[in-house]
Order: structure tokens, then C-alpha cells, then sequence
């Protein structure tokens, strides 16, 4: 029976079989490539052929020994936590006021706008963002602005300013998802009953009362979702992002796990630390993204799987 | 009583669309700006400066920037990358999706997990590399395409829009003797329509946008893609600092506005599609 269904459906299994092969290459075979870790690799011989690491986790105490480990997993938590604090609420937030909008013409031109810095690359933000704060010459808009603010009369580069790196990364990540992220939260939104609305509305709830009592109760289960699924990010601060802020000066606050991986690892031939360094995150990330799956299912239904 | 309501009212929305406002401000300008500076002249933008409107208008920058040394690989290496890409990301994961979406499939809650999982478990970066230099795609043409084509997400979103096709017309298909290939092709295809837009668009951007793969992939800088170029161009000015030539800077910004550009010309026509990209909560089994 179960054969005879198979055989009707060939057509089918032909249509996951190339997906098959793709994730096992470069999804599973690299978490077979973990064992780096335990091996004192050398890319000629190869992940199998390379000769196991004596003692067993020498990768491990030397990543472990790394004067600098502390400071990188402190300075990645903390980007990674402001970023979620800041990032997460921003979107749901842009949508609520944009669903109390009533003049929804302007809505969908903001909505569109809005979208545009999701969709550019973080390289392209960077050479808006070095132009825009610019001391040379006049000065860009944004440092002006800045100098006129804080009341600063001396030429500072600001986004080489060690004080200025976190500001700059909570800044662009908003700027940057907070139009994209809202559209799901909007999508939601546009599912609740507009009777209740109504109804609230004759019961004589006032404005805030409807936010608190219909919109944010009618969006939770997307926003558990969402959020079970950013919890991973937590273990990552986000390479791209970084690396491009990174400067020797602020050093001190951007030196995060993520780039030392890929200056380690891809620009220094460090491979096995690189391997461990990766493994913590993966781990860390795996282990946050199932306790928050498990919690939130105890709670409420909406867990991700 | 009313009318005291109806001034409240007016309050509350004026400070709604101030905010609004703001917020779209915040979010224009930077482009306005980087373009207007991309027009201006070189010495007048480092001497002047520009707030909104370009000066002395040039078309120097852009000239600069087509005489750069292998700027024409970059471009063919991009666009291509960009279009073959797409199609064959897409096509192959609508094929997985169509088969996925086949509740009846034998193996299917095996399939489903193993895509998953990969969503939360990784190899991390290091042992992908090493998977890609044993696979001979470093220095390939094909380290742009093949390691991008599927993603779970991605899949996701058109197998959701493939589920929401009505029953009804695939019964009657079905009846009609439709063939696999046919149906896959002739009717869930073309009804799948705003999902496959969304993924598509999602996909060439990534590609467009990718300087990842061509900053540590690939050496031969013939074989760089547009979006390496620029970010070397970024760093290599040191990042807002004064060693940043004066002409340099006016033509790294008509570079990002070339990168810009394709992207704004398009995605204001696909977001009406945009909504049906968001199928997240679907993912559960």
C-alpha cells in the first residue's frame, strides 16, 4: 500500500532530492566539521585525515585561557541585548502608531519609506552613515547636529569615538528593521476583529485602553513567535553590522565573538580556536532558543514548535 | 461634549503624524542626501558641504566611478549572480514546497524535520568554509550561487501561499488527469504568484547585496561582485577618517547610489506582495 504510494509520487521525492543533498552538504556536513575542534587541523589533510589535538580539548583551554574572552563575550552579550531590547519593541510600536493612524494614504507612503533601509546593505549604510558624519570640510548634517546638541566645538570623528559605538549600532539597527518588522505585526493587526473596537469604544475605553486591551492582546501569539525566534540572536552580535563599525579606537566595546571568528578563523588561519568560538555561540544560541520555546509554551500556546 | 471630544481627537492624531512624519524623515533623508552629494562637485561638497540639494551638479562622480579598474566584471559578475540566482533559488524551492505541501507523502514529517533543524543547529562559520574549499567552490563562480540557493524560511513563505490554494481547483485538476509536472507548473505556479515574488525579491537582493562571499571566497578581484568593491571602497577610506581623499569620497557616494538605485526602482511595486511574505506562523506542524 505504503509502496504503491511512493511509487505514484516518484515525481515528488525527485523534487526534494536535490534539497536533500543541498542541506546535508552545507548544512549537516559542517556540523560534522565541529570535530576541528579536537583536531589539530590542517587544511591538506583535512577534517578526517587531520591528527586529534593532545590533550583532547587543547583548542578548548587555549580559547578558554584567551585573556580576551571575557571582554568579547561581555561586549557581545551586551550588543546583542541592547539590540533586542531596542530592536524588538521598536516595530511593534511603529506599528501601533501606524495602525492609529486614520489618514491611511500617509500610511501606506510612510509604510513604503520605511521599508527602503531594510532592503539596502549594511556596506551602503555605512558609507550614508560616514558621509553623514563626516568633520572634514563643513561637516556632515548629522555631525552638525550632533555638535549643535551636545554644545561640541572640537573636531571629533565621531564614529570612531568609543563612547559613540553602541549609540551608532542601537541607532542603525532600528533605523535600519524597524519599517521591515513591522509589517508582520501590522499583518496581525489587520486579523483583529473590528468589533471589538466597537464595542470597547460604546463601553467607553478610552484610546490607550483599546491599544492595551485589543491590539496587543490580538498580536501576542505573533509576538512570542517572533520573539522565541530573535532569543537565538542573542548568542551573535550581528558580523556584518559590527565588523563594519569596528575601528582600533573603539576596540575596547566592538571586539565581539562574531568578528573574531572571521578574523581568526578566515583572515588569520586560526581555524580551531575559530571552530570553538563558533561552537560556544551555536551552542549558547541552540540552548536559548529551546528553554524560550519550552517557557513560553508552558505560558501560553504559542510556542514554535 | 462632542465637540470637546472631536479637538482631542485632533490632537491626538496630530501627534500621531508628527511622529510619522519624523520617522519618514529619519528614513529619506539619508538617501536624499547621498544623492544629491553624488551629483555634486567633488571640491565644492568637501569646501561647502550640501544639506539637501546637490551643487555645482556633476556627472563627474558617476564618470569616475565607470572608469574604475574591472568595474565591468563587477557589474556582469553582480547581475548575473543576481538573475541566475533567483531563478534557480526559487524554482528549486517551490519544487521542494510543492512537495512538502502534500500531506500524503510518505516521509514527509521526516522531511519537514530534517529542514528544520538546520534553522537551529549549526556548524557555525569555520567548518562551512572548509565544506566549501573540499566542494572546489573557492574561486568558483559558483561559491555566488549554489551555497545561496535554499533557505527554510524562504521555502516556508511559498509553501504557505501553495496551502492557501482553494481545494477545489486542485480536485478538479486532478480529475482532469493533470500530470505532476503540470500541475506543478501550470497551477499551483501561477496561483502561488505574491509568494514567489516576495521570495524572489527577497533572494536577489540578498545577492545584490552579498559582500561576503566575495571578499572571503573569492581572491581574483575580476571575480568581485559590485557589493565587495563598494565595501573595500568603505573601509579602505578609513571609515570617516582625514586620510579620506576629498575626491574619493563624492565618488563612493555615487558607487552607493548605483547600488541603491536598482533596488529603489523596484521594490515600490513588489510591496503590495510584501504582506504575503510573512508566513512565519505557519512553521509549527
Amino acid at each position: 500500500m505504503i509502496k504503491k504510494r511512493i511509487k505514484k509520487k516518484w515525481m515528488k521525492y525527485l523534487f526534494v532530492l536535490p534539497a536533500l543533498i543541498w542541506f546535508f552538504v552545507f548544512c549537516y556536513l559542517p556540523m560534522g566539521g565541529i570535530l576541528i575542534a579536537f583536531k589539530d587541523f590542517s587544511i591538506a589533510d583535512g577534517i578526517f585525515g587531520s591528527e586529534w589535538s593532545d590533550p583532547l580539548f587543547k583548542n578548548f583551554t587555549m580559547f578558554l585561557d584567551n585573556p580576551n574572552l571575557f571582554p568579547m563575550v561581555r561586549n557581545t552579550i551586551t550588543v546583542s541585548l541592547l539590540k533586542l531590547l531596542t530592536g524588538f519593541p521598536a516595530p511593534i510600536i511603529f506599528a501601533i502608531i501606524l495602525n492609529e493612524c486614520v489618514y491611511k494614504r500617509f500610511v501606506g507612503v510612510a509604510q513604503i519609506i520605511s521599508y527602503l533601509p531594510f532592503l539596502v546593505s549594511w556596506v551602503v549604510v555605512l558609507a550614508i552613515l560616514n558621509s553623514l558624519l563626516t568633520p572634514t570640510g563643513q561637516g556632515g548634517p548629522l555631525y552638525s547636529l550632533i555638535c549643535w546638541i551636545t554644545g561640541n566645538e572640537n573636531v571629533t570623528y565621531y564614529l570612531l569615538q568609543e563612547n559613540w559605538f553602541l549609540p551608532l549600532v542601537i541607532f542603525t539597527n532600528i533605523w535600519k528593521g524597524v519599517g521591515w518588522s513591522s509589517i508582520i505585526y501590522l499583518a496581525s493587526m489587520k486579523t483583529i476583529n473590528p468589533e471589538l473596537y466597537e464595542a470597547a469604544s460604546i463601553d467607553g475605553a478610552n484610546r490607550f485602553q483599546r491599544i492595551a486591551n485589543i491590539t496587543l492582546p490580538g498580536i501576542l501569539p505573533t509576538v512570542c513567535m517572533l520573539f522565541i525566534m530573535n532569543l537565538g540572536s542573542l548568542a551573535s552580535a550581528g558580523y556584518e553590522q559590527i565588523y563594519l563599525l569596528q575601528s582600533p579606537n573603539n576596540l575596547e566595546l566592538s571586539n565581539v565573538l562574531d568578528v573574531f571568528i572571521i578574523t581568526s578563523g578566515l583572515e588569520n588561519g586560526n581555524y580551531e580556536i575559530a571552530t570553538v568560538a563558533g561552537l560556544f555561540q551555536s551552542v549558547f544560541a541552540l540552548i536559548l532558543v529551546v528553554t524560550g520555546n519550552t517557557i513560553i509554551k508552558k505560558v501560553s500556546e504559542n510556542s514554535l514548535w | 461634549m462632542k465637540r470637546r471630544k472631536k479637538k482631542s481627537m485632533g490632537l491626538y492624531q496630530g501627534c500621531i503624524l508628527l511622529i510619522l512624519l519624523l520617522a519618514c524623515v529619519t528614513m529619506v533623508y539619508p538617501f536624499v542626501y547621498i544623492f544629491s552629494a553624488s551629483l555634486t562637485e567633488g571640491h565644492t561638497y568637501f569646501t561647502e558641504g550640501i544639506l539637501l540639494f546637490a551643487k555645482d551638479l556633476t556627472m563627474e562622480n558617476y564618470a569616475a566611478v565607470l572608469e574604475m579598474k574591472n568595474i565591468w566584471q563587477s557589474t556582469v559578475i553582480s547581475v548575473s549572480r543576481t538573475i541566475l540566482g533567483t531563478v534557480l533559488s526559487v524554482l528549486l524551492m517551490a519544487m521542494l514546497a510543492y512537495a512538502l505541501c502534500d500531506k500524503e507523502l510518505p516521509g514527509r514529517s521526516f522531511f519537514v524535520k530534517y529542514f528544520f533543524l538546520t534553522t537551529i543547529l549549526n556548524g557555525g562559520m569555520i567548518p562551512y568554509v572548509i565544506v566549501l574549499q573540499n566542494m572546489n567552490l573557492m574561486n568558483s563562480y559558483w561559491v555566488y550561487i549554489i551555497p545561496a540557493i535554499y533557505s527554510f524560511y524562504n521555502m516556508i513563505i511559498i509553501r504557505t501561499n501553495f496551502e492557501s490554494i482553494p481545494i477545489s481547483i486542485v480536485e478538479a485538476a486532478k480529475l482532469d488527469g493533470v500530470g505532476e509536472l503540470r500541475m506543478f507548473f501550470k497551477i499551483y505556479m501561477p496561483l502561488a504568484k505574491p509568494g514567489l515574488v516576495v521570495v524572489a525579491m527577497y533572494t536577489a537582493i540578498f545577492h545584490w547585496n552579498d559582500w561576503f562571499a566575495g571578499a572571503y571566497y573569492v581572491t581574483n578581484a575580476k571575480m568581485k561582485p559590485l557589493a565587495t568593491v563598494l565595501q573595500e571602497l568603505v573601509m579602505n577610506s578609513g571609515a570617516g577618517t582625514a586620510s579620506s581623499a576629498i575626491a574619493d569620497s563624492t565618488t563612493i557616494m555615487a558607487f552607493t547610489v548605483l547600488m541603491i538605485l536598482p533596488i529603489v526602482l523596484v521594490y515600490p511595486f513588489l510591496q503590495k506582495y510584501f504582506v504575503d511574505g510573512v508566513a512565519i506562523g505557519s512553521i509549527k506542524e
